[in-house]
């Protein structure tokens, strides 16, 4: 059994087979076996972790995914199958969305980091600027020069996608 | 400003001159010195205003751009309080290449394929962070300059993946400017156009990392440039010929390609020569690519046979797609030596010459039943029918331990072929083991409902029923009614219905319904717009009527 105190004091106790899908936590149990020292995970809070456990647990019997190789184009690195109960999974309020994406980067979790980032994009798709902007609540935050490289650029897309 | 106006300049002059002008209508007293002074000295405060006026303009403009950039900066901190301003660039990054259209050579040409820019324009930050990214600019339409340039440029040293379809001379000036520009860093190169656009565009080109390349012909079906043979690729891996009339001699056939895939003419015409020589043109070419992995023609078979067997060994090959006549196709397959688990897929019609030798020959190689090969049939003449029912049920299978499954496309039966079309569709099934079955468009006549009550007899291994079609659906209660104690379709597990007008069926549609509710178990598709009302037990999406069990 591993267990990790998380940002906010909880303390999670998992199997070593569902801990070790992160690779934080395998790099600090270097592969031995029980730990008894909880790892601390400054990070993550408990409501993050419990989704992250859950995920784990759920595919604690994947096979591995192999490796790619360093600058393979995109399409062939990310585009993993999402079966119907990681769409689920993944359909969260954005706020917990983009904390499990950041949890996944930190604890090394490269397919919940996949899963995470492509419910982004998916979302992104389509849409757009002002749309974007209101849907992660952003404001442009543009100099004067680049709002008016954005006229010439909404023109210059215009005339690309025609 | 000048000097102020010196005295000896401007002293009085009585002259006769002057008092004659004073005289004058037009008369204009000669400024005296105190005029001159004056009139300085307002010229001077006017110049001192507009210098005033344009440095409190420049330090208003000034302060008016530090306003903005502070508000812009405002913006940009609390854009960091939102909860996607907490990522990282890298996996801003990461996201963006997921919006961006990334595809294989086999799904281009990508409609839009700038439409993901938009993500530039949401926020400073983000258009910072995807303008420094250069795997996200890697993929360029090359029909406008301007995206050539820019994308060339953000994309940096990265390999490209470049497509265009043009129609004239002049459109192809930007995808020429980038094959002669970065020739090194193209791919994957996508060009559809007319005969003399790829003449123009290609001519002289080397790319050295021209790994995948499919070129399409707008114009009629013709033959493939010269200059293709000569085209310095030497990484080439993946290639895609459409329209043209290949050349199998063309050194493009070299030992690098994996994938080969030529689509001939639209519909087979027979009407060019192609004699044996072809052939063996053919199999030289295919002996020059030993590494190939996948192999798909369709169309473009030599029509004549040779006479001698000659097998070339393709020990890689793991899928072959042969779309063409039954002869040439099971020659080909015969002349080929390739893995026993090759996944074959055949498609065939409109065959001008006997074939019952060539299927039996094919049938009884061992080699050449893989173990998930499909059969597709589909539109064949009625030449094609009677020589399917001759041969299959006599088919030797011996050698082989997996029997191929066949999902079978039955579209369209006129009256015309039908007769031959029952014939061969109750060899057919009797003998193999259909999976499937498409029927479409098939016409509601008196001889096609006797037909096809004898044609469920044989279909006891299908699983999967689609129908299109009112006239074809009107059959399906005589395909599925219980003849005696016997179930037709005992297996069936799915059936669809599609462009299916439940209305037009009338008496036959309750009838349908009726034999339905025989069976045990059924998951339907069917478009409930059209009228379809039958009690359901599962959950039904807005459209379709899904997991009906039927009792």
């Amino acid at each position: 059994m591993v267990t990790v105190v998380v940002s906010d004091g909880v303390t999670f106790t998992m199997e070593q087979d569902v801990a070790f899908q992160c690779g934080l936590i395998a790099d600090f149990a270097g592969g031995g076996g029980d730990q008894e020292e909880p790892i601390p995970i400054q990070a993550v809070n408990s409501t993050v972790m419990r989704k992250v456990i859950e995920y784990c647990e759920h595919h604690r019997n994947d096979p591995p995914q192999p490796e790619v190789p360093e600058g393979t184009p995109l399409e062939r690195k990310d585009r993993r199958g999402r079966d119907a109960w990681d769409k689920q999974f993944i359909q969260v309020e954005q706020e917990l969305l983009f904390e499990i994406i950041l949890a996944a980067n930190y604890l090394n979790i490269k397919p919940l980091l996949d899963l995470g980032c492509s419910q982004v994009a998916e979302m992104m798709k389509g849409k757009t600027p002002a749309e974007i902007q209101q849907m992660f609540n952003i404001v442009n935050g543009f100099t004067a020069d680049e709002e008016a490289q954005n006229g010439e650029g909404e023109e210059k897309a215009r005339n690309l996608n025609s | 400003m000048g000097a102020p106006p010196s005295l000896v300049g401007n002293r009085p002059d009585h002259s006769a001159r002057t008092i004659r002008s004073t005289l004058s209508p037009y008369y204009f007293p000669i400024p005296t010195f105190d005029m001159c002074r004056r009139r300085w000295a307002v010229k001077q405060k006017i110049a001192q205003a507009r210098q005033t006026i344009h440095e409190l303009t420049i330090a208003y403009e000034i302060a008016l751009a530090k306003q903005f950039a502070w508000i812009a900066q405002f913006h940009r901190e609390l854009n960091t309080l939102t909860p996607i301003g907490k990522l990282p660039p890298e996996l801003l990054v990461k996201i963006f290449g997921l919006c961006t259209p990334q595809a294989e050579l086999e799904q281009l040409p990508i409609q839009n394929s700038y439409g993901w820019t938009a993500i530039t324009r949401v926020c400073h930050r983000w258009r910072i962070v995807a303008m420094e990214a250069s795997e996200l600019w890697t993929m360029i339409a090359a029909d406008k300059v301007s995206g050539v340039k820019g994308f060339s440029m953000l994309s940096r040293n990265r390999l490209l993946t470049v497509q265009s379809s043009v129609t004239t001379d002049e459109a192809i000036a930007p995808l020429r400017t980038l094959l002669r520009l970065h020739p090194h860093r193209v791919e994957t190169l996508w060009l559809s156009a007319n005969h003399t656009v790829h003449n123009i565009a290609l001519e002289r080109v080397s790319a050295p990392y021209l790994k995948a390349l499919s070129l399409t012909n707008k114009d009629s079906f013709g033959p493939i440039p010269q200059f293709i043979s000569n085209l310095s690729a030497p990484s080439l891996e993946n290639l895609i010929l459409s329209g043209w009339w290949v050349c199998w001699k063309s050194a493009i056939f070299r030992c690098t390609i994996t994938k080969l895939i030529i689509f001939g003419e639209t519909i087979r015409r027979w009407t060019t020569p192609m004699g044996q020589d072809v052939w063996e043109e053919m199999l030289d070419a295919l002996e020059r690519m030993p590494k190939l992995e996948i192999l798909d023609i369709t169309n473009l078979l030599p029509s004549r046979l040779p006479e001698s067997m000659r097998v070339v060994k393709l020990p890689h090959l793991q899928r072959i797609r042969l779309s063409d006549a039954i002869s040439p196709c099971m020659q080909l397959l015969s002349s080929l030596l390739y893995p026993s688990n090759t996944f074959i897929v055949l498609k065939l019609g409109y065959p001008p010459v006997p074939y019952e030798n060539d299927l039996a020959r094919t049938f009884s190689l061992p080699q050449n039943i893989a173990s998930t090969a499909i059969i597709f049939a589909q539109d064949q003449s009625e030449a094609t029918l009677r020589g399917f029912s001759r041969v299959l049920p006599a088919r030797q299978l011996a050698g082989n331990t997996i029997e191929p499954r066949i999902h079978a496309t039955f579209s369209p039966l006129t009256e015309d072929n039908s007769s031959y079309a029952i014939a061969w569709f109750s060899s057919l099934l009797s003998s193999s083991r259909v999976e499937s079955a498409f029927f479409g468009d098939i016409l509601d006549t008196p001889a096609n409902q006797a037909e096809i009550i004898d044609l469920s007899k044989s279909l006891s291994d299908v699983t999967q029923l689609c129908v299109r079609g009112t006239s074809c659906a009107r059959l399906l209660p005589g395909l599925l009614k219980p003849q005696s104690s016997l179930i037709p379709l005992p297996r069936l597990r799915n059936l669809s219905l599609t462009n299916v007008d439940i209305q037009r069926m009338s008496r036959r549609f309750e009838t349908l319904q009726d034999v339905l509710r025989c069976r045990q178990q059924l998951i339907m598709d069917a478009p409930l717009e059209k009228g379809w009302n039958v009690a359901k037990d599962g959950p039904i999406s807005k459209r379709l009527v899904k997991l009906f069990h039927f009792r």
